[in-house]
């Protein structure tokens, strides 16, 4: 997901989303990459971090009314 | 990925493999028979089975390194997460080739049954195998030189890397489910399906790459270029 789209989902300004997501990569939990002019975003789980979150998602635990936070978190893939 | 010192202290470890693989075979009476227990035996060449799968395994890992186009940073992260995985996969083969040794010779050093000794080891190197694939969506993707199928890309790549590893760790789960609730009456007899499906495995690991590979170049080529 490119930071463009990451913004859409939140009512930040984008350099304050970029300052975040510097400090997110700073801590290895994004990595992103430069393509064409946009950067894209990927949030790095491990195998069993996946498994728990989709698990997680699949019976309910942690959503949040509409789920639009966590939607918008599944999709920095 | 390796470095040339952990390459090193790996292909010292699979040189202790092959020196116990070759004694054990000389000292034999019958070369081709290893008596590894009351009543049960082996084909001695069994033996070279553990120095194989190391021999394998470091050779993968350091080719892999041979041809990285990552910068120093990219590839730290990856060396630590290789000098783990192979020093402790050869440690932990030699040690299972080190009962299997003793054990043939007729020497009890522990009150154990063998087929315990050998299922508590290969328990551990399974989980010590789940542990080093669950990271590996988390180390930095980087395109090779030599890759089969050419480039991934920035989003194929990492995609590649996290279907393998899903696929590892549900092998491994199996290989620990199955190490820990089959009969002991098993024996061996296994092992020719686990190398089996590890072949099929590394198969359609080929066949996958080659599929992004073709799909990101078509990607690509469709990509408006710019002017000029």
């Amino acid at each position: 997901m490119t930071a463009g789209q990451i913004a859409q989902h939140f009512n930040f300004a984008k350099p304050t989303l970029s300052a975040h997501f510097a400090v997110l990569r700073e801590a290895d939990l994004v990595e992103s990459e430069k393509v064409g002019t946009s950067v894209t975003y990927n949030l790095k789980l491990s195998v069993l971090e996946d498994a728990l979150l989709s698990f997680a998602e699949t019976v309910g635990v942690g959503a949040r009314p509409g789920g639009r936070l966590k939607l918008a978190t599944r999709r920095v893939r | 990925m390796i470095e040339r010192k952990t390459a090193l202290v790996c292909a010292v470890l699979i040189a202790l493999m092959l020196v116990a693989a070759v004694g054990q075979i000389a000292m034999l009476d019958d070369w081709t028979t290893l008596a590894v227990q009351k009543g049960a035996s082996l084909p001695s060449l069994f033996l070279f089975v553990f120095p194989a799968a190391s021999a394998l395994v470091v050779g993968a890992l350091y080719w892999s390194g041979r041809g990285a186009r990552a910068n120093d940073a990219k590839l730290q992260p990856w060396r630590r997460w290789g000098k783990f995985l192979s020093i402790s996969y050869c440690g932990g083969l030699l040690l299972l080739q080190g009962v299997l040794v003793v054990r043939s010779r007729g020497v009890d050093v522990l009150p154990l049954d063998l087929s315990a000794i050998s299922r508590t080891l290969a328990v551990l190197l399974s989980i010590m195998s789940l542990l080093a694939i669950n990271h590996m969506p988390k180390l930095p993707w980087f395109d090779s030189r030599f890759a089969l199928g050419g480039d991934l890309g920035p989003i194929y790549g990492p995609r590649y890397m996290r279907t393998q590893s899903r696929a590892l760790v549900a092998f491994m789960i199996a290989v620990i489910a199955y190490n820990l609730a089959a009969p002991p009456a098993m024996g061996w007899r296994p092992v020719p399906y686990i190398l089996l499906a590890t072949a099929l495995f590394v198969v359609w690991s080929i066949a996958w790459r080659f599929h992004l590979g073709r799909k990101w170049k078509l990607e690509q080529s469709a990509a408006p270029r710019p002017p000029g």
